[in-house]
């Protein structure tokens, strides 16, 4: 099993349906979105190679990309790949624009930002108690660190060692309305979570491959730290128009030119329509 | 009454490794203890409330069952929306115990005085609200609760407050009870001020004036056959809490009335759009917001036309 999963074309995948659902909707979050997939994509399918898939383990904290989360589930055939059309329909679907509490495996609904992590810190120290060697993992938005609940856990977390709770921040420079750096800039992350008693790493967020090398190399060396991971990230990957554009969050173009995004990913505007079960 | 339900706590801790002691930097003598002899139950969180109810929603999906005891302003108001969100829509298994609900910490003044704490918890979905009465109460609504499954808020007040019921006594969430028979008026009370009405009542019987007493200690959900029963009886209605009248059991108390077209004259004694007023012991309190005995003897005997209304 283990060396036989190939990342780049499980994120790739992600990609795709995560686009198919946007394509579909013409409303969204989708560089929110599109800005953690291969963070997701390491995640997850690491957790499989590792023969121990644990959604409930997961926490999108940043719930605005609920879409890559539901893409993923798709992939892990949690949910059925058609669910994922009725994203930001009218109706009775369970897919919300924001992280669904109704999807098998989601333990909170999040979008509204600084909640997650709170929520996880739960999570790692039950299994902490109960003498559990697994790991809780979290995403975070570099935006949502405007929250001060993240830092209330962020303390909680190192004074409890919380060595198994491995957090990536989604550091994609943007937030809602503008650059993170223009409304409160949370420079030095990095300085930061290191002062607040946490092992630091960073990683390009949308290598897969350095992703998962960083989760195995964390994992094999722990220390009583909790760990964070920034992810250096641009917001809109993979669409020109939103590519780290200020304004791009909550957007999605209605010129986008989805022949020219699909090239990068190896597929066809007749394929992408007709992609489906 | 806050001991009593504490000391529950730690009987639930003696036998079920699941139950957690948890708190924010809040000295009770009890979780004091529970930290001393069972710290691998007790959780401190320091000065962090928001973090700290979160926590315990991810505590209790992994099967724990917090006991969350806490000023109750810093958790049902200042980490609402943290229990709205990460609590209530599993209706994960966190109890809530909030001290200095009503007018215990009167000492204090209104950052520590919890007043409008149940009509925000009334609004959440799944969430139980339990305002006991009295030591032996709260005792037996801290059994209840860890034997229900689900979010439960249980507002305690202060410590000392007197008893009015014996060992035998038994709760069930969901259910008041008549404490006092009568025939002119229906007092319906929550939490340790029923004390005031009882004083009142046995003054008024002396002027043979027959009130009824009806203690509520559970707020979510509502007795809702006992109240339209009562109106039945005595036509005239009052409700008493120590928190405000918009919101608390007055307005749960009126909409059961309003929607089961109940004839009754109904009255709400509470904070009227306003916090406590003063500072001084808890009897100078409920002097200082109209809410002592004498006070609402006046009531009812405005609302029996035995006063001029002007008062």
């Amino acid at each position: 099993m283990k060396n036989n999963i190939d990342f780049n074309e499980k994120a790739r995948l992600l990609r795709i349906d995560i686009l198919r659902m946007f394509f579909n909707s013409g409303h969204g979050h989708l560089s929110s979105a599109l800005s953690c997939v291969e963070i997701l994509t390491a995640i997850y399918w690491k957790m499989i190679e590792k023969g121990n898939l644990n959604v409930n383990h997961v926490i999108l904290s940043k719930g605005h990309a609920a879409a890559a989360l539901y893409a993923a589930y798709a992939q892990l055939e949690i949910i059925k790949r058609k669910t994922l059309f009725e994203f930001y329909r009218k109706g009775d679907t369970d897919l919300g624009g924001l992280l669904s509490y109704k999807i098998n495996g989601v333990d909170i609904p999040t979008g509204s930002l600084g909640q997650g992590l709170p929520f996880a810190t739960g999570i790692a120290k039950a299994m902490q108690l109960d003498e559990k060697d697994e790991y809780t993992y979290v995403v975070l938005g570099d935006g949502e660190c405007q929250e001060g609940s993240i830092w209330e856990a962020a303390m909680f977390a190192s004074q409890h060692h919380l060595n198994h709770l491995i957090v990536f921040i989604d550091k994609n420079d943007l937030q809602g309305t503008e650059y993170v750096s223009n409304v409160i800039n949370m420079e030095s992350l990095e300085e930061k979570w290191k002062a607040f008693g946490w092992r630091v790493e960073s990683v390009d967020g949308h290598q897969v491959h350095e992703i998962t090398e960083k989760i195995d190399k964390l994992e094999q060396s722990l220390d009583n730290r909790p760990i964070v991971i920034i992810a250096n990230t641009i917001k809109g990957k993979g669409i020109k128009q939103l590519e780290g554009k200020n304004g791009c969050h909550g957007q999605v173009p209605k010129d986008i030119d989805w022949e020219d995004v699909l090239k990068d990913l190896n597929m066809s505007m007749e394929e992408f329509k007709n992609y489906e079960e | 009454m806050r001991n009593s339900s504490t000391n529950q706590v730690l009987e639930f801790i003696k036998r079920d490794k699941n139950v957690l002691a948890i708190t924010g930097d809040l000295g009770n003598e009890i979780y004091d203890y529970i930290k001393i002899y069972y710290p691998k139950q007790y959780i401190d969180y320091g000065i962090s409330e928001c973090n700290m109810v979160a926590s315990s929603a991810g505590l209790a999906r992994q099967g724990k069952i917090p006991f969350i005891y806490s000023v109750t302003n810093f958790m049902s108001m200042r980490a609402f929306e943290f229990i709205r969100n990460t609590v209530c829509p599993f209706n994960a298994n966190v109890k809530f115990l909030g001290r200095s609900a009503g007018f215990a910490s009167s000492y204090l003044g209104m950052t520590h005085q919890g007043t409008e704490d149940i009509a925000l918890l009334r609004s959440l979905p799944n969430m139980i609200i339990i305002n006991p009465a009295t030591p032996i109460e709260a005792r037996e609504a801290t059994k209840a609760i860890y034997d229900y499954e689900g979010a439960c808020y249980l507002r305690l007040e202060g410590a000392g407050e007197p008893e009015l019921f014996d060992e035998q006594y038994k709760f069930r969430i969901g259910k008041g009870q008549i404490i006092r028979e009568g025939s002119d008026v229906t007092i319906i009370s929550t939490g340790s001020i029923i004390n005031e009405a009882v004083k009142a009542a046995e003054k008024l019987a002396e002027k043979k004036v027959s009130v009824q007493l009806i203690n509520m200690p559970t707020i979510k959900p509502l007795d809702s056959e006992i109240i339209i029963q009562a109106t039945l009886k005595t036509k005239n209605i009052i409700t008493l809490e120590e928190h405000s009248i918009y919101g608390g059991l007055g307005s749960a108390v009126s909409e059961v009335l309003a929607e089961n077209n109940c004839n009754a004259r109904f009255e709400r004694m509470g904070l009227k759009d306003s916090f406590v007023k003063g500072f001084g012991t808890r009897e100078e309190s409920l002097i200082l917001n109209e809410l002592d005995k004498n006070n609402i003897m006046y009531k009812i005997e405005e609302m029996l036309g035995m006063r001029e209304t002007e008062k």
